[in-house]
């Protein structure tokens, strides 16, 4: 069976590989990686990944406004996204997940509990 | 003095007021943007520290030289400490703005000190000491989180400055009379009082209330001989008073320190309601978690 596919959304570029290495490497998950929500949105509608894990704070578009937009997009707005955010705020909290976010995993977050919880939320465990 | 006149000056008095007001939520503002964009600044890179070291110490990149596993596990611990001392920061900011929202629920305290003993277990067996809580099931309306972070707070300091071979008591307790130098916030009718109680130094008399100010340490010398930046306590009383608790500490030079954390016990409905959920659990003695060797 194919890895599964996750999309890490990040204009942190050493957070990004970090990221992307925890995935692989600890879940041996097939990752592909954007350092722009623009370039997110672009690869999200052409690759199909099956989970998409976005940075909330970025300075082209924020990941609420990146996560919108991939709710409104019908070629996205089935992928479950998971918000990387060091925004732990209850009010934070609540707003992220009224707003249909799969999950939210605060930073600075340990590779091999991210790669834990992400199979968890997605039920790929 | 004319009507016209003080008319004018108390036109000029609400405008001052204004300014003040308005300066003031700018001032508000502006330390709230200060602060999230320090967090996110200061997350980011610790972030990827934690991220690359914890990747390292998981093997699955390849074996370590001895050294290099030792070198790493130095780093991990320093990096885990640096974690510690900005989430405590940024805690201690976002409760003295009000920006901090608690999550209360009911929760069995038990369940509480187990998450906290468990946490620094680790720690108390590779220092060689004993560790001992005498518990008993209290029924609280309290965010879990937050208190089980002021227990470990707290557990964690005693193993600070305990010594190999020290014992340090965990006992909980129910008490209906007034606590002592509480805040009016601390009214309630009856409190599960948490003592941690350790064999260490002691605090001198003239340092006690120091050590819940910021940057308060008992020992506050170049040459203490412990590190922390003295924010831990601080913030464990901010939350303690935030649940209509409170936080002291009885101390002497030369023999030890007993922290007690107080908290209301949830009311006799709430109690009856959460108990049901609960079955019936046992009472719990003498549960000893770590014993050094």
């Amino acid at each position: 069976m194919a890895a599964k596919r996750v999309l890490v959304i990040d204009d942190e570029d050493d957070i990004r590989e970090i990221a992307q290495m925890s995935l692989e490497i600890m879940a041996g998950l097939d990752v592909c990686v954007a350092r722009s929500s623009r370039e997110g949105l672009n690869l999200a509608e052409s690759e199909q990944p099956d989970a998409i894990l976005l940075d909330v704070m970025m300075p082209d578009m924020d990941g609420v406004a990146t996560f919108q937009q991939l709710q409104a997009n019908p070629a996205t707005q089935h992928i479950p996204v998971i918000l990387l955010t060091a925004k732990v705020q209850v009010s934070d909290q609540r707003r992220f997940a009224d707003l249909g976010v799969k999950a939210m995993i605060a930073k600075p977050f340990k590779p091999a509990k991210l790669a834990e919880q992400i199979l968890q939320v997605l039920g790929w465990n | 003095m004319t009507l016209s006149l003080i008319h004018a000056q108390q036109q000029i008095s609400g405008v001052a007021i204004l300014v003040r007001s308005a300066a003031h939520e700018n001032l508000d503002r502006l330390k709230d943007e200060l602060i999230s964009t320090l967090s996110h600044e200061l997350r980011t890179p610790i972030a990827a520290l934690h991220g690359s070291i914890d990747l390292l110490l998981s093997g699955k990149l390849g074996e370590l030289t001895d050294r290099g596993q030792r070198l790493l596990e130095l780093a991990a611990r320093n990096s885990d400490r640096l974690v510690r001392v900005i989430n405590n920061i940024f805690d201690l900011a976002e409760f003295a703005s009000g920006q901090v929202e608690l999550v209360p629920q009911p929760c069995q305290v038990v369940d509480l000190i187990e998450q906290a003993a468990i946490a620094v277990q680790p720690v108390a067996a590779q220092a060689s000491i004993n560790l001992r809580l005498h518990l008993q099931p209290v029924e609280i309306f309290a965010d879990s989180n937050r208190i089980t972070q002021v227990l470990t707070n707290l557990l964690s300091n005693a193993i600070k400055f305990s010594a190999a071979g020290d014992t340090i008591w965990l006992t909980v307790e129910q008490r209906s009379t007034a606590l002592p130098a509480a805040p009016v916030t601390a009214s309630a009718d009856s409190y599960v009082v948490i003592q941690v109680k350790d064999q260490g130094l002691g605090i001198p008399a003239d340092r006690i209330e120091a050590i819940f100010q910021r940057f308060g340490q008992a020992d506050a010398s170049d040459t203490r001989p412990q590190s922390g930046a003295g924010l831990g306590l601080t913030l464990c009383r901010s939350i303690a008073h935030r649940h209509q608790g409170h936080l002291w500490v009885e101390s002497e030079v030369g023999q030890g320190s007993s922290f007690y954390l107080a908290l209301p016990i949830a009311s006799t409905g709430f109690s009856a309601q959460a108990g049901n959920t609960r079955g019936n659990r046992g009472v719990k003695n003498l549960l000893e978690v770590a014993r050094g060797s």
